[in-house]
């Protein structure tokens, strides 16, 4: 531990003196640091760990020297913060490479994080407030031939916290600019391309025939004319298997397509999405976050608002089908109802119903068309928010939702449909030298579960540096609990310091559409961040 | 604890220790029409440029954007800046940036960064990020979120630039 610890310093001056001596080669890279002490709040059910503190710490170094990179990323979780998976209480190097770049290759040798088109069939990444990494430990060669044939490769084991999963991951992908390469000038973008991926685990057990082995490949299509876009990805995914059962997964499909219209002050969006058996992981043994190989986000808006994300819908991943509409418009200036300044509307609806099925020991069987719509509701929302400016100090968003969501299927037990309106007002006044006062109210109505809340938060800024918050979200219907929470933050350029006191509510928190369970927690955080 | 006090000793050295002219990575980005751009080539031809990290998904991204539309025209004919918007957001929603994009009728021009590979190589943690280029695309300025008032903040250092 220490040792590390005097290797880096020591690494680090050798880098900073370097830095001051020569111009060539060159350190950058972040800190971050989320701390949180805990007390017991039997009110809200939230229990303290053992010692009462939990933290997250993230260092990450890059160093560039001419054509060639390398860096490390140090993450200490002393122990990790509460909702955050056990196997994370370590400290060490998660990641860490060398690579080599000009104009038209790249090579990574170590940890990468790469995505072959949406994601669909391919993405490692990171997020730390999910607390998922699945980087693939290994090599990643990315090659451009000609200005419009991009090609990439990626060979390795994905990152399961301080290790690696079992499961190996081989894949390559390309993509073709066809009107560039075919010299036809113009406004049109045509783009083409496709990726494979092979995943392969041992496997011991009894099953003759057991895909130990498993196939996955996607085909895709970008097209731009004018004003209109569109944009098609399909993806075919051989058998798997499971350690929760003991059949063999069926073959699985997705189509994500897109279409979009846009001009000045319109912007038009449609979006279908049909999902079946698409869960892939490279270890047939991980469960929760670990080791997905492919990226399913939720396919509906993500709302800013916190009454708006009491029931966000997770993607299900076995069996759904749905799409989205979503409509961005301006009111013109100096219009009855644009008035001095203009006024925004955006709506929004999106619906998602089950893949109509059976299921047999946890093992999904289709029986519908493929674009059969039969199947159980399992998300509905549709929602507008109005934006206008009144004045030049004065600023303001309206925005009602009104969604259904299954929490049965959802989140799991016999917890039914929950019907739900949402109503937000969020102003914003700027008074002088710098300050500005943002008030939120907002009132969820609904007769099932949780039945009303309502919240209300009050955040005044200060220049750009300090800004302060108190915030309260209220369970009038059932619990009459209220969640308070206050703080403050202080920014100077990239380094920002903030702290905060109160209660966490119990539930899923969702980042671009991947969920995790966060417990009830109650107490004091703190947290330190620093680019440069 | 000792170690959580080693880690902050070891974030200040960093802190402390590194000074150096920093420039835009080559890293690959997608235009809204779909096509790669590297970073490296972003210029305004010998003026400065604004970049601004922003997600759809993030409030005071959204603000600080719309701020940046409502005093453009003013700002562009005082020093001649070029406003880049990058958008982190994943396959979730970079369907929707472009029609938030002409929706709003911003002004600026907008890349979809969709494995945020350009923001881990700037080291940047969280958006809304704004970063101010200098002429010859170097890194001469950056902040971290938004406080309603902070444009002027950001204009002032271009101005500075132009002087």
């Amino acid at each position: 531990m220490n040792r590390i610890y005097t290797c880096l310093i020591i690494i680090l001056s050798c880098f900073s003196s370097a830095l001051f001596a020569q111009e060539s080669g060159r350190l950058s890279g972040s800190f971050e640091s989320n701390n949180q002490i805990y007390r017991d709040d039997s009110k809200i059910g939230a229990v303290a760990p053992k010692d009462k503190f939990g933290s997250n710490n993230y260092l990450k170094l890059d160093y560039t020297y001419g054509k060639f990179k390398a860096g490390i990323q140090y993450e200490a979780y002393l122990p990790p913060l509460l909702g955050y998976d056990f196997n994370l209480d370590d400290e060490g190097i998660g990641h860490k490479y060398v690579s080599y770049q000009d104009k038209d290759l790249a090579i990574t040798v170590g940890n990468f994080y790469e995505q072959f088109g949406s994601g669909l069939l391919f993405r490692a990444w990171e997020d730390r407030q999910l607390g998922l990494n699945n980087a693939l430990e290994g090599v990643n060669i990315k090659f451009r031939p000609t200005s419009y044939i991009s090609l990439k490769a990626v060979y390795g084991k994905q990152r399961k916290y301080f290790d690696t999963g079992d499961g190996k991951i081989r894949g390559i992908d390309g993509e073709m600019n066809v009107l560039e390469g075919l010299k036809l000038e113009g406004n049109s973008v045509l783009i083409l391309g496709g990726g494979y991926i092979n995943r392969y685990q041992d496997y011991t057990g009894p099953l003759e025939d057991f895909p130990s082995s498993v196939n996955v490949w996607s085909g895709r299509v970008d097209f731009i004319a004018g004003k209109s876009a569109l944009q098609i990805e399909y993806v075919n995914k051989g058998e798997d298997g499971n350690s929760s059962t003991s059949k063999i997964i069926p073959k699985g499909e997705a189509l994500l397509a897109n279409y979009s219209y846009t001009q000045k002050g319109l912007g038009l969006n449609f979006s279908f999405r049909r999902l079946e058996n698409m869960t892939f992981r490279s270890e047939r043994e991980a469960v929760s976050n670990e080791l997905f190989v492919n990226y399913l986000p939720a396919n509906t808006r993500q709302h800013k608002y916190s009454l708006a994300n009491l029931y966000p819908y997770s993607t299900q991943a076995k069996g759904e089908i749905g799409g989205q509409i979503d409509l961005v418009y301006t009111i013109k200036k100096k219009t009855t109802f644009g008035g001095k300044y203009g006024t925004k509307i955006s709506l929004n609806y999106s619906h998602y119903n089950k893949l109509e099925g059976t299921e047999t020991d946890g093992v999904f069987y289709k029986d519908s068309k493929f674009f059969g719509f039969e199947g159980t509701k399992l998300y509905r929302d549709f929602n507008v928010e109005i934006q206008k400016k009144w004045s030049k100090r004065f600023k303001s968003y309206f925005t009602f939702m009104n969604l259904e969501y299954n929490k049965g299927i959802i989140e799991g037990g016999n917890k039914g449909l929950v019907k739900a309106k949402v109503f937000v007002a969020d102003m914003l006044y700027k008074f002088k030298k710098g300050k500005a006062l943002r008030t939120e109210i907002q009132y969820l109505s609904t007769k099932q579960d949780m039945k009303d809340w309502i919240a209300g938060s009050l955040e005044y800024s200060i220049g750009s540096r300090w800004s302060f918050f108190v915030l309260d979200m209220y369970n009038s219907g059932k619990t009459d609990i209220h969640y308070i929470n206050f703080g403050g933050s202080y920014v100077k350029n990239a380094t920002r310091f903030s702290v905060s006191y109160g209660r966490q509510k119990e539930g899923l928190l969702c980042v671009g559409g991947v969920c995790r369970m966060v417990p009830a927690a109650s107490g004091l955080s703190f947290s330190l961040s620093k680019s440069f | 604890m000792k170690k959580l006090i080693l880690t902050f000793i070891l974030g200040c050295v960093i802190i402390a220790g590194v000074q150096a002219q920093r420039i835009l990575p080559d890293v690959t980005v997608r235009s809204l029409s779909g096509e790669k751009i590297m970073s490296s080539t972003f210029n305004n031809d010998g003026k400065p440029i604004v970049i601004s990290f922003w997600a759809t998904w993030c409030k005071p991204c959204l603000s600080e954007l719309s701020a940046f539309n409502d005093e453009y025209e003013d700002w562009f004919e005082e020093t001649g800046l070029k406003i880049i918007a990058i958008s982190i957001d994943d396959s979730r929603a970079s369907a929707r940036v472009k029609s938030i994009v002409l929706g709003n009728d911003w002004p600026f021009e907008v890349y979809l960064d969709s494995n945020q590979d350009l923001k881990r190589a700037l080291n940047i943690i969280n958006v809304p990020h704004t970063i101010v280029l200098n002429g010859k695309g170097e890194i001469v300025w950056e902040h971290t979120t938004y406080n309603p008032g902070s444009e002027e903040e950001v204009i002032e250092q271009v101005r500075q630039l132009i002087k």
